[in-house]
């Protein structure tokens, strides 16, 4: 008698400590079966092929305070130093430091920490926290490719790479940038052979009017060109796929005129709920971090649904988002409306659906992330791993990144990111 | 002596007279062709100005505009919106709230922005098959002179809305983002706690 009532106590005491708490739900995979699960929780576009078996995710249940350790301690104590010291300049959105009535040169952790939803900059400060957010890592660079894919498979793949330094939002702030810039970049197409040895500069100069600097090289005249920034709206190579898509959004906050359109949750697209590990390399200031990779359905043998849709190593993630307008000034610009759901805590954005000038919804991307950390817990880095760029105009989609290595380098050489290494990549 | 000093050294002709007629006549050819370039040449350097390629569905002033009224399918009492000194107010069943003038501005700037994509009409067209019979909302403006319009269902890729400009038999096809914005002053009336009506056939309505 006494063993069973022991038994059924330990039971018991399994059941309280296994099972998820009140209101919480444990791993479940959705789809056309279960759909109405993620009502209110996808984008309606997103949902549609849910219910119509063109998606399944599978869905996990995420520890809150874990998925805060993703980021270091070091980066929730700057945001909460933060605040008080920041405001936004009303005609552009720029940011302020109250001190000194300038844009700062350097921002690390949130410089809004609190937002108030009825403050009228609110979307604007929650554009500023998704963007210095992103510069965390500071230096980055991943191999990977763009995938065309449509209802036959894929149709079209472009190999390249991409090298990224970061200045205003990195957790050391770097006193070697000349050029004042926020961010640089270079990228270098490797395949196919008519995009062989295309080459990208972009850069973003920090202050509150300028646009991005970007310049071309093109192999077959040997000249690099200046591009303009509205191009940034523009299909990458005839793909279902924008250079915007980058974390979702990769303009100048000042680019766009944001505005609050509500508040909820969201199924989170990421590699995994908690943060990979960064090994060490021979330098100091390069660190590796080994991502399994995101395989298609298109490449996956018997799989079912949307041939663009990702079976592996994909994971959603219930979270709270702000829901964001962003609307573009430049007549350039080829996006009208533009809806994003932005982490209310890490400050991701998720998924945005798009617009076209005329008001016509035509394309929903999910962006999906990973988070890495440092041994020692004082560096962390959130990168954009993928994009699945969907038109819902032509049943067309466009894979980006899913890159199985990338490193992190905290020491850049400014000249690396320069007009002259931009055509010598390709001598 | 440098080649300089030997040039200067050089007799000058003192009767040689100077071609002012022909300078003249150079330089006058010459402004004439700075002329042309500046008219035809450096506009063509200037990006060209982004047209608006379509018509548009609706054609009115959004500042102008004083008051919004809408009646939902399924909640059919009229919700007022109107304007006064910059600030909205909903009003229904003589109870009202002040709201966002935000979100208002933004449905006025989004309809007024709109173009029609397609345009169905025909005496075979049901109306049903669009969401239009009933619709989903009929709502009027008030900007001195009112116009109405139903909205109905999105079409299936859901990148466009079924929209009818009353008491006109066409149908258009507009960008959905209105249904987006139209959305955010439903919304709004949740801030308005009234009593509900029993529900009467969606139908009466129209």
């Amino acid at each position: 008698m006494l063993k069973t009532s022991r038994l059924a106590l330990a039971l018991a005491a399994l059941v309280l400590t296994v099972a998820p708490a009140r209101g919480e739900e444990g791993e479940y995979t959705l789809n056309k079966d279960n759909w109405q699960k993620a009502e209110g929780l996808l984008p309606e576009p997103v949902l549609k092929r849910v219910k119509a078996g063109d998606y399944s995710f599978k869905v996990v249940p995420v520890d809150a305070q874990k998925f805060r350790e993703n980021f270091s301690s070091a980066y929730w104590a700057a945001s909460e130093a933060n605040e008080g010291k920041y405001e936004l300049d009303a005609e552009t959105c720029g940011l302020k430091d109250k001190a000194t009535g300038k844009n700062p040169d350097w921002v690390f952790g949130k410089p809004f920490p609190k937002i108030d939803a009825k403050d009228p900059q609110a979307a604007c400060k929650v554009a500023w926290n998704f963007y210095l957010a992103n510069q965390m890592g500071e230096g980055v660079g991943a191999t990977f490719t763009l995938n065309g894919v449509d209802r036959n498979g894929e149709f079209r793949r472009i190999k390249l790479w991409l090298h990224a330094n970061a200045y205003l939002g990195r957790h050391k702030k770097d006193e070697n940038n000349p050029e004042n810039l926020r961010v640089t970049s270079l990228s270098h197409a490797m395949e196919p052979a008519d995009a062989e040895g295309v080459n990208i500069l972009g850069q973003q100069i920090n202050d509150w009017t300028s646009q991005d600097n970007i310049w071309a090289y093109i192999p077959q005249t040997r000249r690099s060109r200046r591009v303009n920034a509205a191009t940034r709206s523009d299909p990458i190579a005839g793909l279902d796929i924008f250079s915007d898509d980058l974390n979702c959004y990769a303009g100048k906050v000042e680019y766009y005129k944001w505005k609050m359109a509500g508040e909820g949750e969201v199924l989170a697209p990421l590699m995994g709920p908690y943060a990979f590990k960064q090994t060490a390399t021979d330098s100091p200031s390069r660190f590796d971090v080994p991502i399994p990779y995101l395989r298609g359905a298109y490449e996956t043998p018997g799989a079912e649904g949307a041939p663009w849709q990702i079976t592996e190593n994909l994971v959603m993630v219930k979270r709270p988002v702000w829901i964001l307008e962003g609307e573009s000034t430049d007549p350039y610009y080829n996006f009208g409306k533009v809806i994003m759901y932005v982490d209310k805590d890490m400050s991701r954005i998720y998924w945005k659906n798009v617009h076209n000038r005329a008001g016509e919804y035509f394309y929903t991307a999910m962006c999906g992330y990973h988070f890495s950390k440092s041994e020692d817990g004082t560096y962390s880095a959130t990168t954009p791993n993928m994009v699945m760029g969907v038109n819902d105009k032509t049943d067309r989609a466009a894979l980006g990144g899913r890159y199985a290595s990338q490193f992190l380098e905290r020491n850049f050489d400014p000249q690396y990111f320069s007009l002259r290494a931009l055509s010598r990549l390709s001598d | 002596m440098s080649a300089a000093d030997e040039m200067l050294a050089l007799p000058v002709d003192p009767g040689a007279t100077v071609p002012v007629r022909r300078l003249g006549v150079m330089a006058a050819i010459a402004a004439a062709l700075a002329v042309v370039a500046l008219v035809t040449v450096l506009p063509r350097l200037e990006p060209p100005t982004p047209t608006q390629g379509t018509e548009r569905f609706v054609d009115f002033d959004p500042k102008r505009v004083r008051g919004v009224e809408m009646i939902l399918r399924d909640r059919p009492i009229v919700y007022s919106f109107t304007q006064r000194d910059e600030t909205w107010t909903l009003s229904a069943l003589e109870r009202s709230v002040e709201v966002p003038a935000e979100r208002l501005d933004g449905f006025l700037e989004t309809l007024a922005g709109l173009t029609r994509l397609v345009v169905i009409e025909g005496p075979e067209v049901d109306l049903k098959e669009f969401g239009l019979a009933p619709p989903r909302a009929l709502v009027t403006l008030r900007d001195g002179r009112g116009f109405s319009f139903a909205i109905g269902d999105r079409n299936p890729p859901l990148t466009a809305l079924y929209v009818q400009v009353l008491p006109s038999s066409k149908i258009d096809l507009v960008g959905a983002v209105l249904l987006w914005d139209f959305d955010k002053l439903v919304a709004l009336t949740k801030t308005l706690p009234v009593e509900q009506p029993e529900q009467t056939d969606a139908a009466e309505i129209r």
